[in-house]
């Protein structure tokens, strides 16, 4: 190594001496208390008890499930089974399958693999279908449509 | 030692650092993907490909820069020294692997460009926790591709050594980035104590033995030897120097290696032509002084290279004071032949 070479070594790495320390534990102490994306965890619901009727695809099996008396609620139980190809899915529930899904209702997100539970409200009563809606907010278009 | 782009010339010891090079990624790559599907078993293939890539490049960089020091402080690491461009290609492969899958998974698929995306995805350049750590790699993967794609010696000459040099040494960059894209990235959503401890313990390890390293660089260039009439200095008696080896000094800016061979000695410039490596710190082979990191080789008394090759070294005067080895350090022009000094021998 040169003279100059190692001058400028020196001053190179007493530099990211002093930087890289500095870096790493302000990073340390801010990390966040509360991860703001999950990660791998499982989507860990409570699966009413009561199986309604099923439907959905290969891809996408869905349940409909209710509780037990005086429970009213309905509950959309959907399960991802490959990783979605969208950057973001929103899945919606309409009573036609040619509604808006703006008239529909919004039960949720989708994201990685794994089972969904949605509850949900009939006031009207359980019509004799209904249409998942899987929706891609980005290119503005339903990406797949089930039937339950 | 050529100016036409020539393919790698393998030799046994290249094919030997290469295939240890290869196994030994194949093993981390493998243990690390049978240990993720063990315990986190929903994770994707392209999650695993992102993780084990980025883990395996992280690691080799660590050791890729911990190679130079090692080699200075103990001569037994040398060896690493020799092909540790090939571990650097090897690296900047690994990473690049990393960074496409990372465009491709985070970025791709949407109605912006991927790469835009990188930069443009996330603006929260004031938050630690959600520092757009994907563009300090995307960076650093720059620096260590255009490193990987000039690491052959037809771009160290067409480039100019000094060029070159200046090009490599943004690895101390690529670095600084890769640190801190890990520890704005991964520590922040994982905040396992395990990865911010292996990383500190990497960070540490790295900024030691480059600090151990200079000071053991700057106490051998301390060289206070008296001087003597008609310009010599002295430098250590003659029994300091072993048989075929060196004693190297800096004197007046002047890096200087003086070899004992044959009963004789003589004085060249103790860096190399090539990449100027420490000549002194290699050995007399076959009547050549002979460079220790890739074996460029110079005759001890003119300092040029055995024929077809034509790179020269300075020379120097050197003479004995009674035992005491003593050196002019005013450099002859390069491959100027000085007779070399004889050591006669103690008669009773």
């Amino acid at each position: 190594m040169t003279p100059k070479l190692r001058i400028v070594h020196r001053r190179t790495w007493r530099t990211l001496a002093l930087l890289l320390p500095l870096g790493f534990l302000a990073a340390v102490f801010n990390i966040p208390d509360r991860i703001a994306d999950p990660g791998f965890s499982r989507h860990a619901f409570l699966a009413l008890p009561i199986l309604v009727r099923s439907g959905g695809t290969d891809q996408f099996p869905a349940q409909l499930r209710k509780g037990d008396p005086p429970e009213s609620r309905f509950q959309v139980e959907l399960t991802v089974k490959e990783p979605l190809t969208v950057p973001l899915a929103l899945a919606y529930l309409t009573t036609g399958p040619a509604r808006e899904v703006e008239d529909g209702i919004l039960l949720g997100s989708l994201g990685s693999t794994g089972t969904y539970g949605f509850y949900i409200h009939l006031p009207e009563g359980l019509p004799d279908t209904l249409y998942l809606h899987l929706y891609n907010p980005v290119k503005k278009e339903v990406f797949q449509l089930l039937k339950l | 030692m050529s100016l036409n782009y020539a393919p790698v010339l393998w030799n046994r010891q290249k094919k030997i650092y290469d295939r240890v090079i290869l196994g030994l990624m194949t093993l981390f790559l493998l243990v690390f993907i049978v240990l993720h599907i063990a315990f986190l078993p929903e994770v994707t293939v392209e999650t695993l490909v992102i993780r084990s890539t980025g883990s395996l490049a992280f690691l080799m960089l660590h050791v890729i820069l911990c190679i130079g020091p090692l080699a200075r402080l103990d001569a037994r690491f040398l060896p690493l020294l020799y092909n540790r461009r090939h571990l650097g290609v090897s690296m900047s492969l690994v990473a690049v692997v990393h960074g496409m899958f990372n465009i491709v998974q985070f970025h791709a698929l949407g109605n912006v460009d991927p790469l835009i995306s990188v930069f443009a995805s996330n603006l929260h350049y004031g938050s630690a926790a959600r520092f757009p750590f994907q563009a300090l790699g995307f960076l650093a993967l720059l620096i260590l591709a255009l490193m990987a794609s000039t690491s052959h010696d037809f771009w160290l000459k067409n480039l100019s050594p000094k060029v070159w040099k200046s090009l490599h040494m943004m690895v101390y960059a690529a670095y600084a980035l890769l640190v801190m894209h890990v520890m704005l990235g991964v520590i922040q959503l994982e905040k396992s104590p395990a990865l911010i401890l292996l990383t500190g313990a990497g960070m540490t390890c790295v900024l030691a033995l480059h600090g151990a390293a200079a000071r053991m660089g700057k106490k051998q260039e301390r060289h206070e030897g008296r001087l003597l009439p008609e310009g010599f200095v002295e430098i250590c008696d003659v029994s300091e120097i072993s048989e075929n080896r060196a004693k190297t000094v800096l004197i007046d800016g002047e890096n200087i290696a003086v070899f004992k061979y044959n009963g004789k000695l003589s004085a060249v410039s103790n860096l190399c032509r090539h990449q100027n490596g420490p000549l002194g710190e290699g050995k007399i082979v076959d009547g050549c002084i002979t460079c220790p990191w890739h074996g460029y080789q110079y005759l001890p008394h003119n300092g040029q290279a055995p024929p077809p090759f034509t790179e020269k070294l300075e020379t120097y005067d050197v003479m004995l004071s009674g035992s005491t080895v003593c050196v002019n350090p005013k450099p002859y022009p390069a491959g100027t032949d000085r007779p070399p000094c004889r050591i006669e021998p103690i008669t009773h």
